[in-house]
């Protein structure tokens, strides 16, 4: 399992680099949600790569206005490849130690109450402003 | 425990159960007491039909892990909208044989 989550999350941290690169390169915005394709209604997440570009270049609040969860982005394309080279000079896999911190703090009532709360406030505020 | 609460019980979560695994089940509750048929019968499995269901229609929002416990997976498919789809896509192939193996591991801790 260790292997696979690490094999993964590379693969996902080089998808999300190509497409910030390509996003940005791109100037278009282009629609990958499948909730504003399908059911055309915003989903969570929708904004969070405008959001991301934006606080890349340090437009803070402008950024935070689109989608809080730029926030989260910023520390995964932060933090992931510190962690992951970290993990392979020390040869301990810290991005399953990390997995399984973030399952756990999830399986917590409470935190997951104030993830949901936080998520559904940001959904409402993408369908009110079409995000 | 008795063969026919064996068999009925088989016949009633065998499907909500790991294939592979059903026989295994099978032979550990026979080797079991009768004490233990009530929890046993009370346990509520998830319905891997009703997984998929929600896998196809609201899988962008994270709705089929949130139903089969995974909320960790839940969340990130949320914030990621089925990671724009893909993932959503791959658990359409994932989801049966996750509610199998999480109502595996539910009944585990009735076999030990």
């Amino acid at each position: 399992m260790s292997n696979k989550l690490n094999i993964l999350s590379a693969i996902t941290y080089v998808a999300v680099c190509i497409w910030l690169l390509g996003v940005n390169e791109g100037q278009t915005p282009i629609t990958v949600c499948p909730s504003k394709l399908i059911y055309h209604i915003p989903c969570a997440g929708c904004g969070t790569t405008r959001a991301t570009l934006l606080l890349l270049k340090g437009q803070f609040f402008d950024a935070i206005s689109l989608n809080p969860n730029c926030i989260l982005a910023l520390m995964f394309i932060c933090l992931y490849p510190i962690i992951g080279v970290y993990s392979l000079l020390s040869k301990q896999s810290y991005i399953t130690d990390c997995y399984n911190f973030l399952s756990r703090a999830l399986e917590n009532k409470y935190v997951l109450v104030f993830v949901l709360i936080c998520e559904i406030m940001i959904w409402i505020h993408n369908i009110i402003y079409h995000i | 425990m008795e063969q026919q609460k064996v068999d009925m019980f088989i016949m009633t979560n065998g499907a909500n159960l790991p294939e592979q695994k059903v026989p295994f089940v099978r032979e550990k509750l026979l080797s079991m007491d009768d004490s233990k048929w009530g929890a046993l019968s009370a346990i509520q499995f998830k319905n891997p039909t009703t997984a998929l269901l929600l896998s196809i229609f609201l899988g962008c929002y994270g709705v089929d892990r949130f139903y089969i416990g995974n909320t960790g997976m839940g969340v990130g498919k949320l914030l990621t909208c089925g990671g724009c789809g893909i993932w959503a896509i791959i658990d359409w192939f994932l989801i049966s044989d996750a509610v199998k193996e999480e109502n595996y591991k539910k009944l585990q801790a009735y076999l030990v």
